[in-house]
């Protein structure tokens, strides 16, 4: 074990990553000095639009980027080692083992031509010397545990015999069977159906009562990180723009960019499309980041002629007026004027109700 | 006899591209072979004093193995069956009939002799009986002697199922109404005109003389078959060897492994020598490997011989190394080409003489491949032909191969002629040459309708009386070397039926009709042949054809052949004193 | 899966009588006149005409020819009567009209080398265009994948006869590095067969490598970038291990069906290869039967190609339900 590790360190941090990749038309700068990190039994939320940069954050973790093709700098450091310090053999025995990772379409992610109890056994084997039967038994035991029903039947059967909510269970069974410390789960509920997501992050929640284990859950929904993250981290353009418990970024959200996430989902009450606020225009490109604020061209709030919003890189900084600890923001706008303008105008529509 | 049939599909991309890549040399091509007077004679041995064994061959040694390559296999070796000129010429190896041909490497007259028989024939009533006594000494590959009864058993096979792929003239002479059958379906019956009073002697009778038959038992249908070892079809593979040569080992289509058979006495034999100690025939090859390999001449492959022309493609290759020139063969072949005119619709003779006049030579041998595998032709008899006259009645404008179109379009002044309806077979070659002919006759003002008829169904449209074709292009081999084997098939009057016609200009001129009908009784044939080459000329005066070319044998063998020439009867190699040298 | 086997076998039956009704009836009604080829150009009076047309039995009406060949074809049959008789056991596929030896004697010969060809050929073309395309799309944009699709385009538009031809002059006549092409039965010599089927092989092979390696690489392509393979790398599987069974086994799948179809094609005569090498396969026996009119051969040949063909049919189609469990189901 590396010697700077203490327990009282947090098991993954994630320190000033940037991760950048050549394309034909330019560098595209996926993640921009991105700092985070997740202690055992705790559950971090990452959120953000479609190529906001957190699935590359996520790979670049577990190690399943193109290493020829991308440049990773800063620090990764998994239980205190620095993972981007690693060759790839020894990344890859961390990865199934340390750190394990479940995705979004499970139909997809499980392969066509194995069986499900035939893929989780070699998930269990590669990291462990044990017999056929003896991963068998194991793996049926997971799948039990992951509240699959006739596991022993259900070990012998293909991805697309079982049925969605059926086969993230048993894609959280193969990523559990060797009690990873950290577990990244993508989009895990996306690709299912509302009443079958719920179950899927009860036992999420359920596991990691048990395993006591590390959770990044990447979304673009709202309701899932309240539902089951301890803290969420906002991400926009490859950069963070805000940081905090799930109740300070929930309740107390500070940057344009959250509230208009939060705007942007109906609520189950009142007029729907009278309530929502959708944020106007797309996602900027990686390649030509916008100067200043990323998020300015899209800014209702943007403090333009004269900036700072389109000149200068806002840093993450804590509050100043409130009383939040940990609850870090990067945004121009003074914080008594995010505080009113939050309050007048976010507080009533979408889910922020 | 029939030139073999052959898968074409590669032959003819490769000629396509040979051709256009040979456009460069056909501006030097003034320099046709001569048509030699390669056969001018004929002797038959009537009286059978030609010596055995067979005359030794300068500088032969024995032993060694012959590679003789073919593309495909014979069609056929049951004897009965055999017709198609390699089959011909090869099966000398091993069948043998009552008589033979010797033919001369240096080109002096073709002998027909006695080969099982000790003469030719003998007849003492102008051809209407004939009588043959065979040697001594003659047995087949078991041992057993050969007896008059196995020659006419032979014959009565010829007769059966297993005959109809050969020739017919045999047959069609001593059984004119069709009546018997063989052996098989008309079991019992005698073979008409057949006779066989002792072991030695079979007798011919026929109700009109046949002064041709010394020819007619000169094909394998008058090879003698053992009666208890006759296997029907399987004969065609397991056959037993008369000659100097057994099988050994034949896998169809693969190769035929001969060896020498211990039987055959050199003493009863006047034709063959018996040098090489095993034949190999290779049939899994095609044109350009065998030329590739003769080429080469490595290992086996320098005792070896090709059965086809070298391709048309490698000729100018071979040409040009003098090593390879003196491997070579070059020689007159029985084929020729005809356009014939259809003189019951093209009656006026000298609308004839202008079509003739009006033919491009030159052209058209060009467009065919070239002075190497066809010259130009004069005659309707084939160079080799026993008494074939060299003459041309219808020469060039200023001795040139161009024709002379306006001797053509004198002879047609005021006349009009109407469209000609042109007959071909429909296959790739005659499209674009049957073009080539049609521009040349169209200088002289003449107008055609072409009209490509299915290959199958060629003979039997165009061997129909009513056809209403003008102009037919065809071609004739001779089956026996004697004038009346090509004047008398394709120029009788007299032989004109309603279907199935040879005579394909209908011709019919009661002088000349006369004539062969009185040259072909002459009994004693080398008396006669000479006579063939002024009646051809004849012929060629009311032109009821126009001959478009000779065909040539091009040919090559490996650095250790010796003793072989090309034979004019077969177009192929003559294998008869063929050896190995050591 | 019983069912399915049961109605794709039903299927291929009835697609089998229709082939033979066609292949009949279209050299029955066509021009040809089998009798007037045998006959030749000389002597073909109309009695001889007419008596071998007799004796090929072509004057029967042709639904009892028909008739009369298929039952050849099940429960043997005698053909022509008398002492000139055949007996033809089952599977009778007639006797040919020149020599009159059985069709099922002469395809006896012809198929050892089609099957010799064509499999040793499928070997080559599946091992090194297989290979090389997988290779090249899990080295995607190096120089192996570029080499690879510059062989693939360079090969694909080339002609076996071109090819065939040139290679032959280079390799055994120039050079004699290769030993001449031709058929040596391996029940004689298994280094014979080998040697002389080297370059056909090489020939052929080259020539389909260059389109399976296409194929393989977009297959590969595709597979490497589907969710699963990540999956299997999250797992920490070893990546030889990924690439060699998560993505091969995924990726050949396709290939599969449209090798087996190709070999079933193939199967049936490789005309032009066996026209270019001399080697008396099936295509080339079909091809001069075709010149010389031979009906039994031709229709042997035919029949057999097509039950070839069709069986292959079934065969991938039951194999894919094998190896694809998602077909199995349904």
């Amino acid at each position: 074990m590396a010697p700077q590790t203490t327990t009282t360190d947090p098991y993954l941090q994630v320190k000033d990553l940037r991760v950048s990749f050549p394309t034909e038309d330019g560098v595209v700068r996926a993640v921009d000095g991105v700092s985070f990190s997740v202690a055992r039994g705790r559950t971090l939320g990452i959120v953000g639009e479609s190529g906001s940069g957190k699935s590359v954050t996520s790979l670049s973790i577990m190690g399943l980027h193109n290493r020829k093709r991308t440049k990773v700098e800063g620090q990764i450091l998994l239980g205190g080692e620095d993972l981007l310090a690693l060759n790839d053999e020894q990344v890859r025995r961390r990865r199934g083992r340390d750190m394990a990772m479940i995705f979004q379409d499970p139909l997809s992610a499980l392969h066509p031509f194995y069986t499900v109890g035939h893929q989780i056994v070699e998930a269990y084997r590669v990291h462990h010397k044990v017999s056929k039967a003896q991963a068998k038994k194991r793996a049926i035991e997971i799948l039990d545990r992951v509240g699959i029903p006739k596991p022993d039947k259900r070990f012998d059967q293909y991805a697309h015999e079982f049925s969605g909510g059926m086969r993230q269970r048993a894609m959280i069974a193969m990523s559990l069977i060797n009690d990873p410390d950290l577990l990244i789960a993508d989009e895990p509920t996306t690709a299912l159906d509302v009443t079958v997501q719920a179950q899927i992050l009860d036992l999420l929640e359920d596991l990691q009562r048990e395993f006591n284990s590390a959770i990044i859950i990447i979304t673009h929904d709202l309701g899932v990180v309240s539902q089951v993250a301890d803290e969420v981290l906002v991400m926009y353009a490859g950069r963070v723009a805000e940081f905090g418990t799930a109740e300070q970024v929930l309740r107390g959200p500070q940057h344009p960019y959250t509230w208009g996430l939060l705007s942007s989902v109906p609520s189950l009450h009142g007029n729907a499309e009278e309530d929502l606020l959708p944020i106007k225009g797309n996602p900027p490109s990686l390649i030509n980041v916008p100067p200043g604020c990323p998020f300015n061209p899209r800014c209702r709030y943007a403090m333009l002629d004269p900036g700072p919003c389109d000149t200068e890189v806002p840093q993450l900084l804590p509050l100043a007026l409130s009383n939040e600890p940990g609850h870090t923001v990067a945004c121009h706008l003074p914080e008594r004027q995010r505080k009113e303008t939050y309050e007048n105008d976010i507080a009533s529509v979408g889910v922020a109700r | 006899m029939r030139h073999p049939v052959r898968a074409l599909i590669i032959s003819a991309l490769v000629v396509g591209l040979a051709a256009t890549g040979c456009d460069k040399n056909t501006g030097t091509t003034g320099t046709g072979n001569e048509p030699e007077k390669a056969q001018s004679d004929i002797v038959v041995d009537y009286k059978g004093e030609t010596p055995t064994p067979a005359a030794p061959v300068e500088g032969a040694t024995p032993g060694g193995k012959l590679t003789i390559m073919q593309e495909g296999d014979f069609e056929h070796l049951s004897p009965q069956q055999i017709y198609v000129s390699n089959a011909l010429a090869y099966a000398n190896l091993f069948h043998r009939q009552l008589t033979g041909y010797i033919e001369d490497a240096k080109g002096g007259p073709l002998k027909l002799v006695g080969d099982l028989a000790t003469n030719a024939g003998e007849t003492t009533d102008e051809g209407k009986t004939w009588k043959y006594t065979l040697r001594d000494g003659v047995k087949f590959e078991d041992g057993t002697p050969i007896t008059s009864k196995d020659v006419a058993y032979g014959i009565a096979i010829a007769f059966s199922t297993y005959g109809v792929q050969g020739p017919q003239y045999l047959q069609a002479a001593l059984d004119p109404q069709g009546t018997y059958k063989g052996p098989f379906d008309s079991k019992g019956a005698e073979i008409p005109g057949v006779t066989t009073p002792d072991d030695k002697t079979i007798v011919f009778t026929f109700d009109r003389p046949h002064a041709e038959l010394p020819y007619l038992v000169s094909y394998p249908t008058a090879t003698p078959i053992q009666e208890s070892k006759f296997t029907k079809e399987k004969y065609e593979t397991a056959f037993q060897s008369t000659g100097p040569y057994k099988i050994k080992e034949y896998k169809r289509d693969a190769y035929l492994d001969l060896e020498k058979n211990t039987n055959w006495d050199p003493k009863s034999d006047p034709i063959r020598n018996q040098y090489v100690d095993t034949v190999h025939f290779e049939f899994t090859v095609d044109g350009e490997s065998e030329t590739n390999r003769i080429i080469a001449s490595q290992g086996d492959d320098a005792a070896a011989i090709m059965t086809g022309n070298v391709v048309p493609q490698k000729i100018a290759e071979v040409k040009a190394d003098p090593e390879i020139m003196k491997r070579t063969l070059s020689a007159a072949t029985p084929f020729v080409r005809y356009l014939y005119i259809n003189t019951q619709r093209v009656t006026d003779v000298s609308v004839r003489q202008a079509l003739n006049y009006a033919f491009d030579r030159d052209a058209y041998i060009k467009a065919i491949g070239g002075y190497d595998i066809a010259e130009p032709a004069s005659t309707t008899l084939a160079p080799v032909v026993p008494g074939y006259k060299k003459f041309d009645e219808y020469p060039g404008a200023g001795g040139g191969t161009n024709g002379d179109v306006a001797k053509a379009q004198e002879l047609i002044k005021g006349k009009t002629v109407p469209k000609l309806k042109f007959c071909f077979g429909n296959t790739p070659v005659n499209q674009t040459v049957m073009a080539v002919v049609q521009t040349g006759l169209a200088r002289a003002g003449f107008t055609f309708s072409s009209a490509p008829i299915d290959p199958a169904a060629f003979y039997t449209t165009v061997g129909d009386k009513t056809t209403d074709c003008d102009l037919i292009a065809g071609g004739w081999a001779q089956d026996f070397p004697d004038g009346d084997a090509t004047l008398g098939v394709l120029f009788d009057g007299t032989k004109i039926v309603d279907k199935g016609n040879n005579n394909l200009g209908y011709f019919n001129d009661p002088a000349i009709t006369a004539k062969i009908g009185e040259l072909r009784t002459l009994a004693d044939r080398s008396a006669a042949a000479a006579q063939y080459g002024d009646l051809d000329q004849q012929i060629m005066k009311a032109a009821p054809v126009i001959p478009l070319r000779y065909d040539r044998f091009f040919s090559m063998h490996g650095t250790k052949v010796g003793g072989t020439f090309a034979s004019p009867l077969w177009a192929q190699f003559n294998i008869t004193g063929i050896y190995v040298k050591s | 899966m019983l069912r399915f086997a049961v109605r794709r076998v039903l299927l291929a039956v009835l697609t089998l009588f229709a082939i033979s009704v066609a292949a009949f009836s279209l050299f029955f009604l066509g021009p040809a006149d089998p009798a007037a080829t045998m006959c030749g150009s000389k002597l073909c009076d109309p009695a001889t005409h007419a008596r071998i047309t007799h004796d090929l039995g072509l004057d029967q009406p042709a639904i009892n020819q028909y008739a009369a060949y298929m039952r050849g074809v099940f429960v043997g049959r005698t053909i022509g009567s008398g002492e000139t008789a055949i007996d033809c056991p089952a599977p009778c596929l007639g006797v040919s009209f020149r020599t009159r030896e059985p069709v099922t004697q002469i395809l006896a010969r012809a198929f050892p080398v089609t099957i010799s060809i064509v499999l040793g050929a499928a070997v080559v073309y599946l091992v090194v265009g297989v290979g090389l395309g997988m290779l090249s799309a899990i080295r995607r944009g190096s120089f192996i994948d570029r080499t690879a699709v510059g062989f693939s385009l360079s090969f694909a538009s080339m002609q076996i006869y071109f090819l065939g031809l040139l290679l032959a002059y280079l390799l055994v006549w120039k050079t004699g590095l290769l030993p001449r092409p031709q058929y040596i039965s391996p029940t004689e010599s298994i280094t014979g067969w080998m040697g002389g089927m080297l370059l056909p092989w090489i020939t052929l092979g080259l020539i389909n490598s260059a389109i399976y390696a296409r194929l393989a690489r977009a297959q590969m392509l595709e597979t490497l970038s589907e969710d699963f393979i990540r999956t299997a790398r999250a797992k920490g599987l070893p990546i030889k291990r990924v690439y060699l069974k998560h993505a091969f086994r995924a990726a050949v799948t396709p290939l599969v069906t449209i090798a087996g179809l190709d070999l079933g094609t193939q199967l049936g005569g490789v005309v032009i290869t066996e026209t270019t090498f001399t080697m008396q396969g099936a295509g080339r026996t079909a091809v001069l039967a075709v010149f010389q009119q031979n009906l039994p051969i031709i229709m042997a040949t035919v029949l057999l190609a097509a039950v070839i063909i069709v069986m292959m049919n079934v065969i991938v189609d039951m194999l894919y339900a094998v190896i694809d469990p998602r077909v199995r189901l349904s």
